[in-house]
């Protein structure tokens, strides 16, 4: 069974996110600070990660580096936030994050993309 | 009388209320301290199953279940495009979100009324309820960005004099927050009757709009608002004609002229920061050496310590 | 005389039935507030908001950083930061492979600011755009002063914050601290608090001890815990008032110099956390914490005690012994009230129950108490 990690700091975000992403029958699991973000990824294998934390990715942590070099497939990121700033935008794209999606979303076209993301994986 | 004797049931019961209100307070602390959030889940299920399928939730019963299905309305529109308009129009209704949140707000003053003038933003109104929030004033800042956007989201054709009222004081720090939300709602401003007034407000929140969506069309009327009274509105102006990728000519140098030192150096800073090179900014340099004043060399030195010199590392 | 005894029975029930009637009304009250205040403040400390972040700011960290200490450090979530590490790299181990780690290179250093440097060796930017919020200034001298004053000319931003080594600023910290200064229309700067977490009722006091002060010490001891200030300064105060000098607290002098402000009425900020090797510095969160639970429960048992055999002893006609026993009485419940009184203001004061409910909880139940503290705080608390 796929495993999906959301990451966000608003709880009214996680809950939004679980309704919509439910019908994939993916396990969702949840942390909701950026530390136990790192912490869950290292530990478990995930095949999609969903967050607004952008600091673990260009605050120097090379967090994508790190998931890389483990023996297991690093997960597809997707960052979801509010920000507009391009320069972030753009560093958050050469850090190794796969899509950036502005809020707010649409739920059809959120689910699209996480499904065809994961169908894509091995 | 036996005094002890009626004392003492009269004692026992004061302890024994006090006491249970410790116990009481205990547990609300411990649940506290363990996060249930099952209330909010089954709210947003609630309301997401009403958006999916059409099953309208049952007006809740409580005043906490009312507050949690309102949170829970509002998440759902700042994070998901789900309901429409009149979906959450009659909802509104249905619950009775629309009248307790307007109680609430109208009784109620400080960071309690913001907080209820910002759950009622994503609720549409009907004419008796804006008339009702159009009478109540809130301190708190919030509180009057969320009335504000509200009154506007209702009359979009007006937005020009609600913007412009007497009596509104929002900084110009809650701007960028007034046009995201007008953003999200789909409302369009028009930049030159608002940049027209010549209010403070108004033109803020124009030239938040030109420089967000860098519309070029307006260059003139951001030139203009260099002469405006207000030191906010011109800062302002410099940082959109800076996103709208000026050329700094002898317009923008007499328009910067009357400035103060303070401000002259803040405009450069602005400029630098957009990324204009020294030579780019050399006009401004000019007038600054001709008046021999200290930042002649300013954009030449903050310039040079972006650029990378090769120097061996330790 | 029975009269007597009565005025003083009744004065001692009305006393208990207003300390009861205070304390359930505003638990009734904090209750409806902690139900009310969960969701909404906690979503609203959230930097998710792009647009809530069009203020850049500054962040200076003057000291010798390990490369972890330096990656917590950058994990601010806010939009428009810049973390300045000054430190002098010569005594720093690891400078090099830090300097690798972030792809640092060096760029000339032209002071345009007017300001008083001493010391500065090179400035490092980096070349990698995902670490373009990082700069780092190799700084010979070991001043709090010099060092800040190099920050405050390389600064990018308007808005300063300047900390030491030994203080972690939260992820949400920049948005709580830019939110309050903007929030005055009459400029200065604003103060927020790094701490271990304190309660509810250290942090009142911390903030009071803090103020007193005149702008804040450098660091101060709260219930054996490090409080250390962290002011929010416009780079443009720094620069006309000639930057930070003296080779005390350089920072809140500053503060001092930029014409110190009334709080408004804001609560304080819990921004950060201090390190420190103190054990008791340690964060720990417990949900009795505060509550008096073995004094409240043992006055209780004595009291129904006492009043058990008061009902059983024969003391009619023994009117000295009456008025003694009865007034007894009275200052064993008065105490009993004060300490389960204290330990619920205590409870309900939590932080996580945001600062809505604390200053309803303080104004409705605590406040004839804080004059009590007030007087029996040492006058030499400050050092």
């Amino acid at each position: 069974m796929r495993k999906i990690l959301l990451s966000f700091s608003s709880l009214t975000a996680i809950e939004s996110l679980s309704l919509v992403l439910r019908p994939i029958g993916a396990s969702l699991s949840v942390a909701q600070s950026s530390e136990s973000m790192i912490e869950a990824l290292l530990r478990d294998e995930y095949s999609l990660l969903i967050t607004s934390h952008i600091a673990p990715f260009i605050g120097g942590g090379d967090l994508v580096g790190r998931l890389c070099r483990r023996s297991v497939p690093r997960p597809s990121i997707f960052v979801i936030s509010h920000l507009r700033h391009e320069p972030t935008l753009l560093a958050l794209y050469e850090s190794g994050v796969d899509q950036f999606i502005s809020f707010p979303l649409s739920p059809h076209r959120l689910l699209r993309k996480v499904v065809e993301e994961l169908q894509s994986r091995p | 009388m036996n005094f002890y004797a009626i004392s003492l049931p009269i004692l026992i019961v004061l302890h024994l209320i006090e006491g249970v209100a410790l116990v009481w307070l205990l547990v609300l602390r411990y649940k506290l301290g363990r996060e249930d959030n099952a209330p909010l889940r089954d709210a947003m299920s609630r309301l997401y199953r009403y958006a999916v399928d059409g099953v309208l939730p049952a007006p809740p019963r409580t005043t906490r279940r009312r507050w949690l299905m309102a949170e829970a309305l509002f998440s759902l529109t700042r994070h998901l495009s789900l309901l429409s308009v009149d979906e959450r129009r009659q909802l509104g209704h249905r619950c009775s979100l629309i009248y307790h949140l307007l109680k609430d707000a109208e009784h109620s003053d400080g960071v309690a009324q913001s907080e209820a003038l910002q759950l009622l933003s994503v609720i549409p109104l009907d004419d008796k309820s804006v008339e009702r929030l159009a009478r109540t004033v809130p301190a708190e800042p919030m509180g009057q960005l969320y009335r504000m956007l509200i009154l506007i989201v209702y009359s979009p054709d007006r937005v020009t004099e609600i913007i412009d009222s007497d009596g509104l004081h929002l900084s110009g720090y809650l701007v960028p927050r007034l046009v995201a939300r007008l953003e999200e709602c789909r409302v369009v401003l028009p930049v030159r009757s608002l940049l027209a007034t010549g209010a403070l407000l108004p033109s803020l929140v124009a030239l938040r709009v030109v420089a967000r969506y860098e519309l070029g069309d307006y260059w003139e009327e951001v030139f203009e608002a260099l002469q405006s009274p207000h030191r906010e509105v011109r800062m302002a102006a410099i940082k959109t004609l800076a996103v709208l990728g000026v050329t700094i000519d002898r317009r923008v140098v007499e328009a910067t002229a009357a400035m103060s030192v303070a401000e002259r150096r803040e405009v450069l800073r602005i400029f630098l920061r957009e990324g204009y090179s020294a030579m780019a900014l050399q006009p401004l340099s000019d007038a600054e050496a001709s008046i021999g004043s200290p930042l002649a060399e300013y954009a030449v030195c903050r310039t040079l310590s972006r650029k990378r010199t090769l120097v061996k590392t330790l | 005389m029975l009269v007597t005894i009565l005025c003083t029975f009744l004065a001692f029930v009305l006393y208990e039935a207003v300390v009861l009637v205070r304390c359930v009304v505003g638990l009734i009250r904090v209750s409806h507030a902690l139900r009310r205040a969960r969701i909404i403040l906690r979503d609203g400390g959230s930097s998710d908001n792009d647009d809530r972040h069009t203020f850049g700011v500054s962040v200076v960290v003057v000291g010798a950083l390990s490369s972890s200490a330096l990656e917590s450090r950058l994990a601010i979530d806010y939009t428009y930061f810049e973390l300045i590490w000054v430190a002098d790299l010569k005594e720093v181990g690891g400078a090099e492979a830090i300097l690798e780690r972030y792809d640092m290179s060096a760029v000339d250093f032209s002071p345009s600011e007017g300001l008083p440097l001493q010391g500065v060796r090179r400035v490092f930017r980096s070349r990698a755009r995902r670490y373009r919020r990082l700069v780092i200034v190799d700084c010979a001298s070991g001043s709090l002063a010099d060092c800040a004053n190099c920050a405050a000319e390389v600064a990018n931003y308007d808005l300063l914050v300047i900390t030491e080594n030994r203080v972690i600023l939260s992820p949400s910290s920049l948005t709580l601290l830019v939110d309050a200064l903007l929030r005055r229309s009459d400029g200065g700067w604003v103060m927020g608090l790094a701490a271990n977490r304190l309660a509810g009722s250290e942090l009142m006091l911390a903030e009071r001890v803090l103020l007193l002060a005149g702008g804040g010490a450098r660091n101060e001891r709260i219930g054996g815990r490090i409080v250390v200030p962290i002011y929010l300064f416009r780079r443009d105060d720094v620069i006309g008032t000639g930057g930070f000098a003296g080779s005390g607290d350089a920072v809140a002098g500053l503060a001092r110099r930029c014409a110190v402000r009334s709080r408004d009425g804001l609560l304080p900020l819990y921004v950060g956390e201090v390190q420190s090797a103190d054990v008791t510095a340690r964060l720990h969160i417990n949900p009795l914490s505060g509550m008096p639970i073995v004094p409240v429960i043992f006055s209780q048992l004595a009291l129904l005690w006492l009043f058990t055999i008061i009902v059983s002893a024969p003391f009619e006609g023994y009117f000295v012994a009456d008025v003694l026993l009865v007034s007894m009485l009275w200052v064993v419940c008065v105490l009993r009230s004060t300490l389960s009184t204290i330990g619920a203001v205590m409870l309900a004061s939590a932080e996580e129950c945001g600062s809505r409910v604390r200053r309803v909880a303080w104004r409705i139940i605590f406040s004839p108490f804080f004059r009590i503290r007030d007087i029996m705080l040492p006058k030499n608390f400050v050092k």
